[in-house]
């Protein structure tokens, strides 16, 4: 009769139009606003030249997870099971096949590298949470369902 | 009322579903004390087994037996918890990986410092080097390295190198856990088995080189080739196991045949299977398959870029993956190949000439040595670590065994962790790699050793005393007792002492260029500072244990040669000439039987006295001695 499945919740997201949201969308706005706050504040930390232990375990949480979710969130927007190791695995990758190859063309300049890494990564995250905000709230989502197993 | 549901519920899903508190949630934070205390009261020694002997690591080793029962009570209850299994596992791999980077002041292993030299360079040259040797040729991890020193602000890998192990076992774990989700195990099997690859992977790649991170990328490949690209067996394969069943007494059984959990096709909304108790919702396929694909290879050629086997023994496996039929298509085993050998391709000749690689080809019992065969005499505790590494590989392989015939027995195909398993072993058909090939496919067969040991010992709920839920819990301890002494027993002479780095630092900032020569080759002996083998030193081969021109016997008696050969290289006539002892040096050179310590305290004493050397620097048992230019 209508009823709003278990699990799914109403939300103004991005602006006034009302979205029905999963809880797996929800994680996803989640893990979206924290790779948002490493990127940033790793970013401003480059930007002032700050040095300390923040800055490294920063730059290691970027390097582990950011890039890797910016491009899952997007390819794979609905395939829960793999949030975790997944976005770790693309990232590495991603971020060594980078400076492998600047370091072939003889253009090393990892912190501009990092700049663009780094901007891009959150132009897809907000790319990714739009597509999320847009996706019908009926469209099912593929996670794996053996107990205890999300991500 | 509203409230306590909601806050049970929270707590609930907190738990793995089950809020009840059990022995293994005190058993837990026991265990973490036992270990936080065992570990303050370890002093970093360069004694041999420093870690190990009773007494000083009894609270260290108590704090692990804890977490281990806890773990066995945890696999053997009715209602199982997966979020307690994952706190269990995270704290084993901490207890296992993290204790060495918190007692020992320098990160171990020698040729640690080498990959610390090279990152280093790459920082201050923003080039690669001739002189960086094969390094040069597969840069992907020096490359990530130096961005990450760049983005984080540090000047050097040291400050977070030690820590290499444990984050490199982490995200293997948590790959694993993806990637053994894909395969038909239940869920007591999964967890036993991470524990199992955590507890036995003694082979100490992990640390901070090309390699640890080269297994990170080959997980990723097999994640996505066994999530998204998996197949049904081909019909021999599926009669040839239906055939060994029967001989091995096949029994009835309600599991099913599949090797990994039933895959979806093109279907848009997800097919529920129902698989005996557990419900699995599989993966899109069709859709993905191209996206898998490119991925995939895309993956697998990052993977080239940074380690010169790991690509090799991937498309092994996946390559005995598509001969069965259970990961298609067949043809990106040509690919994965094709972009390996394109690699290599400009540049075998180097390698072949500077490394032999065709010399081993063929010599199968030749490449299964392992490095200790390289040695004719080994210390009492090095001996104990090989045998420890041995009895622990064979093992698992054994244990292995146990689990295709017990699959087969009941019913549950083995065939595809079974060539996973082996494959890698058509390496030692290949290659030697240095005496280390044998190591290599002990790691790359290890994740699938260690599901099929875990179908071996099949944990059951039930009461932790039944012979057969204590059979899990033993084999755990054991494998663990085992990875204690394999992983820390050499331990004596792969400790780089502060006196170790802070002589390196010292020769490579401020002594004058020439010729260098040390006692043996266990030494961080690197331009660390500045980057490696810059051509401000000549390196001279050790004085003992590497072979010709070195003495065999060390004795005030080797002066004059040690003499001879600095000056051939120019030392002492056109620049001065150098000598490094340190305490490392000196222990391998104990647990190899290169030199007795009165040997090597009477060749010290003659050092001291001898005409045209003199003492550079000497601090904490490291001395470097100096042959000034002569009149």
């Amino acid at each position: 009769m209508n009823k709003v499945p278990d699990k799914v919740k109403t939300t103004f997201f991005f602006g006034p139009k009302a979205a029905v949201q999963h809880s797996s969308d929800r994680e996803a706005h989640v893990i979206d606003a924290a790779c948002a706050v490493v990127t940033g504040a790793l970013l401003s930390l480059t930007a002032l030249g700050w040095i300390g232990l923040a800055r490294v375990l920063f730059t290691f949480a970027f390097a582990v997870y950011v890039p890797g979710w910016s491009v899952i969130a997007n390819c794979m927007p609905k395939l829960r099971a793999s949030r975790t190791a997944l976005p770790v695995l693309v990232s590495v990758a991603i971020l060594t096949a980078a400076a492998t190859v600047s370091l072939w063309l003889h253009a090393w300049h990892p912190l501009q590298l990092f700049d663009v890494e780094g901007g891009a990564s959150i132009v897809l995250i907000g790319v990714a949470a739009i597509r999320r905000e847009k996706r019908p709230y009926d469209e099912p989502h593929l996670r794996n369902v053996v107990p205890g197993d999300d991500g | 009322m509203r409230v306590t549901n909601r806050s049970t519920r929270a707590v609930s899903n907190a738990l793995g579903r089950d809020p009840r508190p059990t022995i293994s949630d005190l058993l837990l934070p026991i265990s973490v004390v036992l270990w936080i205390v065992g570990v303050h009261r370890i002093r970093p020694s360069p004694v041999p087994l420093a870690i190990l002997p009773a007494g000083s690591v009894v609270v260290f080793l108590a704090g692990l037996g804890v977490l281990i029962v806890s773990t066995g009570l945890l696999l053997t209850r009715r209602k199982f918890s997966s979020h307690r299994m994952a706190l269990h596992l995270g704290t084993l791999i901490v207890m296992l990986y993290g204790t060495a980077p918190i007692v020992y002041p320098e990160p171990r292993f020698a040729w640690l410092y080498k990959h610390i030299a090279i990152t280093n360079y790459i920082a201050v040259h923003h080039v690669l080097s001739r002189s960086m040797d094969i390094y040069r040729i597969w840069p992907g991890f020096f490359a990530l390295t130096a961005w990450i020193d760049k983005v984080a602000g540090v000047s050097t890998p040291l400050v977070y190198a030690s820590w290499a192990e444990l984050f490199f076992e982490l995200i293997y774990v948590l790959e694993l856990a993806w990637i053994f989700r894909a395969l038909e195990l239940d869920e007591r099997e999964r967890w036993l088995a991470l524990f199992l690859f955590a507890g036995a992977n003694w082979i100490a790649q992990d640390y901070f080189s090309p390699q640890g991170l080269g297994l990170v990328l080959s997980l990723g490949v097999f994640g996505m080739a066994l999530h998204w690209l998996k197949s049904e067996p081909r019909p021999w394969v599926f009669k040839f196991e239906r055939w060994v069943a029967g001989l091995l007494g096949r029994r009835r059984s309600r599991r099913s045949d599949k090797w990994m959990l039933p895959k979806t096709t093109t279907q848009q909304h997800p097919r529920d299977t129902t698989n005996h108790g557990r419900t699995a919702v599989a993966h899109p396929v069709e859709r993905s398959r191209w996206f898998a694909i490119v991925a995939l290879l895309l993956t697998y050629g990052v993977l080239t870029s940074v380690h010169e086997l790991s690509p090799y023994a991937v498309a092994a496996q996946f390559g005995a993956l598509a001969v069965v039929g259970l990961v298609r298509p067949w043809w990106l085993v040509v690919a994965m190949l094709a972009i390996a050998a394109g690699f290599l391709a400009p540049n075998f000749g180097y390698v072949n000439h500077t490394y032999g690689l065709t010399a081993s080809i063929g010599d199968f019992f030749g490449n299964v040595q392992g490095p200790s065969s390289t040695f004719t005499h080994l210390g009492s505790e090095a001996r104990l670590s090989a045998q420890a590494t041995r009895v622990l590989s064979v093992g698992m392989w054994g244990l292995a065994v146990v689990g295709i015939v017990r699959r087969l027995r009941h019913g549950r195909s083995a065939i595809g962790l079974a060539v996973l398993t082996f494959a890698p072993l058509v390496l030692l058909v290949l290659l030697n790699y240095d005496n280390e090939g044998v190591l290599r496919v002990y790691l790359f067969s290890l994740p699938w050793t260690a599901c099929l040991a875990a179908s071996a010992l099949s944990p059951t709920a039930g009461a932790l005393w039944r012979p057969k839920a204590i059979l899990s819990t033993a084999a755990l301890a054991v494998v663990v007792a085992l990875f204690l002494v394999g992983f820390y027993g050499d331990d004596g002479f792969n400790v780089m002492t502060p006196a170790d780095v802070q002589a390196s630092t010292f020769v490579y900032t401020h002594a004058r260029p020439g010729p260098l020569m040390l006692l043996t080759q266990n030494f961080p002996d690197s331009d660390v500072p500045r980057g490696i083998y810059s051509d401000k030193f000549v390196s001279v081969n050790p004085l003992i244990g590497s072979g010709p021109p070195g003495v065999k016997r060390l004795s005030p008696a080797a002066i004059p040669f040690l003499t001879n050969e600095i000056v051939s290289y120019g030392g002492g006539v056109t620049a001065p000439g150098y000598f490094l002892v340190s305490p490392s040096m000196l222990a391998y050179a104990e647990e190899f039987g290169l030199a007795t310590a009165a040997q090597c305290h009477t060749f010290l004493a003659a050092m001291n006295r001898a005409p045209g050397w003199s003492i550079l620097y000497s601090h904490g048992g490291a001395t470097v001695y100096e042959l000034a230019v002569g009149p």
